[in-house]
């Protein structure tokens, strides 16, 4: 009687809110997609619902989850970067250099002292040069990775950071230190998406630039500060990628700009911007870690994994326009 | 009184065309002050310049007696200009209170999404808007006269001194102009300067109390609204009478039809260009439904007339448009084109049926506004062809310069980007591009929104023109005027059919008012 009490007014809530926003759930699907494939998963097969490899799962995608908040807000705001993943390897070859010479804590500032001047420039050349985000970050890339190769002859550097280690490997019971990082960064980016001005701005310009500037909107500012936070969320990810193999791999990381672009997309963040919510870009990050384990522990071919990946991206993103399409007002 | 705004000789030049040569502008507080001219006079370089768009412009600008320089968007914002554009320039994804806030949002670095509303209900109410927009709705759900509301509301809450609306009226049924005049006296009440920009001469004398004529970038004519009247008005922005422009171009492009309607433009005579009785109509649907509440549409185009389409905002006329092309599908209903059923699957389907449709948002639908002028007039020239995609760039160009010089598009380069041209350049080119392709039947969708007097005589010519060649021209527009000018029939359509039809020369406008509202009270608002 009193649990009926006390779920009552939630039900109630519930029932509003799906009242109130009919044709707006699948603002939530894919969560729901989530939630099935991992009930699946769980029902199949064994070894998945083991609870090591369900907190392993957040652990493996901790550090593209930081990468993608990162790219979230680059593209709310009407860009994208594809030099995240020559800031990650840049970051972690860095890091790892400095780390041999110097304190721990100087050899993080220098990782991240990575992703913040790469994000300047690029947010410099975007934002206030009026360059377009895949000429100016593509070439970014180059620029990034060529002096990261010809700096280290392409050979791997050793890195002395016990510490990132912990963070990239450790766990405080069951739950992994690196996922913990990863939702700070997350409640970060929420906080700044949602609460602060620039966050609202970041929407604003990407949905309409030139009204949000004769409105009075810092629009050069607000860019190029969501470029600086990009650069930085890919160092840090550069620098949990140093911690899981204690080495600098200058040629790591590659794969990080398009995964965490699809991400995003997944998540309901049109390449248009002006839209998209953190939550989304969450769960298709974990739908992804989630497919990739599942697909491993059944044993499915390395080969074909990525044409399964590729088939879930398709029909994630074509069920989100056909459903954008029943919404209501468009 | 200290005017609320001077503008003392404003020049602006893009390179070495002079688009401002030496404006002078003064308005006393609570005035509103008509601004008109043709397209290209100027009014928008000026509107950009109050807005803070244009830096480099030359001239002083006063506010209340203080000289301000208005360098960029928040300069102007700061001394109180505040600008409403023609095309709306709001964020379609954030809600109205968001727009009506965004700048200006209270706090210094966090927010709430509640202030927000807080902030955005508390200023409607002080500017009498309360209850006028709904507040947490995101802004592309909601319809334009809605959204103007949203985009005054914006201007009250930087306590606009100086408020300037850009063609506000040119997407409004009549229910929503009135409750906009009406706002805008509100607005004025309180001591603020308004300049209304409008093509609709009419509605300028009636709702300013001075106003300011622009031709070719220097003031012509100013003084009481009172003191003019529709044709003083058109004469001092064209230089000359309409009468003489109307009557050079019919001299120039028109030859052997002796019938002047009352409109003053001819009709084809009944026996000559028209089709013969017992052919087949150009096109004819049966029974069309489709989109969200168009049905049971039954219409005919015949060879040589113009067919008019009248209704409110709403009415189901653009949608039926888009249905008769192929880029809305029908859900019930046939089509056939001279007699002959087919099923037109898009756009190009329908071009090479003998369908052309010139849309009715020209920036939106209309140009690639990208591309050059040459290329946006043979784009449906090409598509139509089919020519297996090989084109020659001399031959197109020869094609596109021709059009070019056939419409009198200015300036006359066809090199120069389509979105680089005024509104009534740009509605020339979308109809040139549509005639090119050489349909059977055109479908003309709102033709003349925004479009100033000159242009529009110019369209209406080119619309007769087609029906004397033969051609069969279904005319959609909110200017009843114009279609009791143009139209040989007359369709009214009312909540997704057509629920009458007349014959254009015994139509009046009282007639065609009571067919598009009857029984349905306050349509067109929401």
């Amino acid at each position: 009687m009193q649990a009926a009490d006390a779920v009552a007014p939630v039900w109630a809530a519930w029932s509003k809110a799906v009242a109130g926003n009919k044709g707006r759930l699948w603002r939530y699907g894919i969560w729901a997609a989530l939630i099935v494939l991992t009930l699946i998963l769980v029902i199949v097969s064994p070894s998945f619902r083991t609870p090591f490899n369900l907190t392993n799962i957040l652990q493996q995608n901790s550090m593209l989850g930081i990468v993608a908040c990162g790219m979230l807000v680059m593209m709310i705001s009407g860009g994208f970067d594809l030099s995240v993943g020559a800031v990650g390897a840049t970051a972690s070859v860095v890091a790892a250099w400095a780390s041999g010479h110097a304190p721990l804590a100087a050899a993080i500032v220098a990782g991240l002292a990575v992703g913040l001047v790469v994000g300047a420039v690029n947010g410099i050349l975007i934002a206030k040069g009026g360059i377009n985000a895949f000429m100016t970050t593509f070439a970014m890339a180059s620029v990034v990775t060529g002096l990261l190769f010809a700096g280290t002859n392409a050979a791997p550097v050793t890195g002395n950071a016990p510490a990132l280690i912990t963070l990239a490997l450790g766990r405080a019971g069951q739950v992994p230190y690196a996922f913990i990082a990863y939702i700070a960064v997350a409640a970060v980016t929420w906080f700044l998406l949602s609460r602060t001005k620039w966050g609202h701005y970041v929407y604003s310009i990407g949905g309409n630039r030139e009204a949000s500037y004769l409105s009075g909107v810092p629009v050069v500012t607000t860019q190029f500060a969501a470029f600086v936070f990009g650069g930085l969320c890919a160092a840090f990810g550069g620098l949990l990628l140093l911690g899981q193999s204690g080495i600098g791999q200058p040629s790591s990381a590659t794969d990080w700009p398009l995964t965490a672009i699809a991400i995003c997309v997944i998540g309901g963040v049109p390449l248009s911007g002006g839209e998209g919510r953190l939550h989304g870009t969450i769960a298709a990050t974990l739908l992804l870690g989630v497919i990739t384990d599942g697909l491993n522990l059944l044993n499915v071919s390395a080969y074909i994994q990525p044409t399964v990946t590729g088939a879930v991206i398709l029909i994630a993103v074509a069920v989100d326009k056909i459903s954008r399409r029943r919404a209501p007002g468009r | 009184m200290e005017p609320r705004l001077e503008m003392r000789d404003i020049t602006k030049s893009f390179g070495d065309v002079a688009v401002l040569r030496g404006v002078s502008l003064e308005l006393a507080p609570g005035e509103i002050h008509g601004l008109v001219g043709q397209n290209g006079a100027g009014k928008s370089t000026l509107t950009r310049i109050l807005a803070g768009g244009h830096a480099d412009y030359g001239g002083t600008v006063r506010i209340d007696g203080s000289p301000v320089r208005l360098g960029s968007p928040r300069d102007a914002a700061r001394h109180g200009i505040a600008v409403i554009y023609q095309d709306f320039s709001l964020v379609p994804q954030l809600s109205a209170a968001d727009n009506i806030m965004l700048g200006s949002e209270p706090g210094r670095v966090t927010f709430r999404a509640k202030s927000i509303r807080q902030a955005a209900a508390r200023l409607l109410d002080t500017a009498g808007m309360a209850d006028t927009i709904p507040l947490d709705a995101e802004v592309r759900t909601l319809s334009a006269a809605v959204r103007q509301r949203v985009e005054i509301a914006k201007a009250l809450t930087r306590n606009a001194r100086v408020l300037v609306l850009d063609e506000p009226t040119a997407r409004l049924a009549d229910a929503d102009r009135e409750r906009l005049f009406a706002l805008m006296r509100q607005v004025a009440a309180r001591g603020t300067a308004l300049i209304f920009i409008s093509h609709f001469l009419g509605e300028v004398l009636d709702v300013t109390s001075r106003l300011t004529v622009l031709r070719d970038g220097a003031f012509t004519a100013s003084g009481q609204a009172a003191d003019f009247g529709t044709t003083s008005l058109t004469t001092a922005m064209l230089g000359r009478e309409l009468a003489a422009v109307e009557e050079e171009e019919a001299s120039d492009k028109i030859r052997g039809r002796a019938a002047v309607l009352p409109g003053g433009h001819p009709r084809t005579p009944d026996a000559t260009a028209r089709t013969a009785p017992g052919t087949p109509a150009l096109l004819a649907a049966t029974g069309l439904a489709g989109g969200r509440q168009v049905r049971d549409v039954s219409l005919a185009v015949h060879g040589g007339e113009v067919v008019g389409l009248a209704g409110l905002v709403g009415s189901g006329r653009s949608t039926l448009a888009r249905m008769l092309v192929g880029a809305t599908p029908l859900r019930e209903g046939s089509l056939r084109i001279r007699g002959k059923a087919v099923r037109l699957r898009s756009p190009r389907a329908a071009l090479r049926a003998g369908l052309a449709l010139v849309p009715e948002d020209r920036r939106a639908q209309g140009l690639v506004t990208t591309s050059p002028a040459s290329e946006n007039v043979v784009l449906m020239a090409l598509a139509g062809t089919g020519r297996a995609g090989i084109v020659g760039p001399r031959s197109l160009r020869k094609i596109a310069r021709e059009a070019i010089a056939t419409y009198e598009v200015r300036p006359p380069d066809a090199d120069l980007g389509g979105g680089a041209f005024s509104g009534g350049n740009q509605q020339k080119l979308v109809l040139a591009r549509a005639i090119l392709a050489n349909p059977d039947v055109l479908v003309a969708d709102q033709p003349t929104a925004g479009v100033d007097v000159g242009t529009k005589a110019q369209i209406h010519t080119i619309i007769r023109d087609l029906a004397g060649a033969g051609k069969g021209v279904l005319l959609i527009s909110d200017d009843l005027d114009e279609l009791l000018a143009l139209s040989d029939r007359l369709l009214v359509m009312r909540s997704g059919t057509v629920v009458s039809e007349v014959a254009g020369t015994a139509a009046t406008r009282d007639q065609l008012v009571g067919a598009m509202s009857a029984g349905t009270p306050s349509t067109g608002t929401r």
